[in-house]
């Protein structure tokens, strides 16, 4: 039905996770983050870690990173959660699109994300395509309030294959909230109110 | 975990520095540590006038043992006053965190970028 949505800000701060804490060079096991809600002063700036358990800031030099040098690899399922309230208007509809990967460190399959955008849960399972280590994703969902909250987890409790125990999980990386042009939006409708008329035009007819 | 060397806190021990920082900016620790015994072992880390964070040490994310994390300050003062205290009271004196490799890192918040008016189909 949409055949041009006309993108425009992209509302997320550091959604590329390249601004962050220092990281020792030759060290195999990234950085935890753990339990951070004060989204003024975090680690990674822009974003939270709402729970209990820690999320991990991996690097390129170590790990597979979709985009840039740095990424977060999401571990212990529920329990860690990377959130970050973003600035809407209410009513617009946006999109949140995200690279899902993974990280090269021996992760046992299977591998998903559940992501939050808004009034929007989706699951993203991790299934590339060819050779490709990482895959797009996106989730579509209309403002409710002025800021809106956009999070992820990992939807299975994954461990690595050669120790069983280590945790690990998928990786995010490049997150990006667009609002969908509001007359795009209207040209869409449009075009399904013409659709309608058509098809009943040629129903009736 | 790194050089030859690192601290080990007992019960109640603390190791701190005093670091020049610029005053309203915000700052990332980042720390190596590692505990010494199976019971939960944890690490205080503050900055006076600022945050104070304990942060158990597990051996779930890393096999190794050793594993690196990270936390942010605001700094209030022109210098902060780093801390880092093994808060447990244990009976085996010879347990406690490992404490290795301590950076303080400035932090920058990147500006949203800009749209690019993109036309997606």
């Amino acid at each position: 039905m949409r055949c041009f949505l006309l993108s425009t800000d992209n509302v997320v701060l550091n959604g590329d996770f390249e601004e962050g804490p220092w990281m020792f060079p030759n060290t195999s096991f990234g950085v935890l983050l753990p339990t951070n809600l004060d989204e003024q002063t975090s680690a990674i700036p822009g974003w939270m870690i709402e729970s209990n358990r820690a999320v991990r800031y991996i690097d390129s030099d170590e790990y597979k990173v979709p985009q840039g040098k740095r990424a977060i690899e999401l571990l212990s399922g529920k329990e860690g959660i990377i959130s970050q309230m973003v600035e809407t208007t209410p009513q617009k509809v946006y999109s949140l699109t995200f690279t899902l990967g993974t990280a090269g460190d021996s992760c046992q399959p299977p591998m998903a994300i559940m992501a939050f955008a808004g009034d929007q849960a989706q699951n993203f399972h991790y299934s590339p395509i060819g050779n490709a280590t990482s895959q797009a994703a996106n989730v579509t969902f209309t403002a409710r309030a002025e800021r809106t909250r956009v999070a992820f987890y990992s939807v299975y409790y994954n461990t690595r294959s050669d120790d069983h125990s280590s945790l690990c999980g998928p990786v995010i990386d490049d997150v990006r909230v667009w609002g969908l042009n509001a007359a795009a939006g209207l040209k869409a409708s449009i075009g399904l109110v013409l659709g309608i008329v058509g098809l009943a035009g040629m129903v009736l007819f | 975990m790194a050089g030859d060397h690192a601290v080990r806190l007992g019960n109640d021990a603390s190791v701190g520095q005093v670091v020049d920082v610029e005053k309203g900016s915000e700052y990332a620790i980042t720390f190596s540590a590692a505990r010494t015994c199976a019971q939960l072992e944890s690490l205080n880390v503050s900055v006076l006038g600022g945050i104070s964070q304990t942060v158990d040490l597990q051996t779930l994310y890393n096999i190794e043992g050793w594993d690196a994390y990270a936390l942010a300050f605001q700094a209030t003062e022109e210098q902060a006053h780093l801390q880092f205290m093994n808060p447990g009271m244990e009976d085996d004196p010879t347990c406690g965190p490992i404490l290795d490799n301590v950076a303080v890192k400035k932090l920058f918040t990147p500006d949203k970028p800009k749209g690019m008016g993109l036309v997606r189909s």
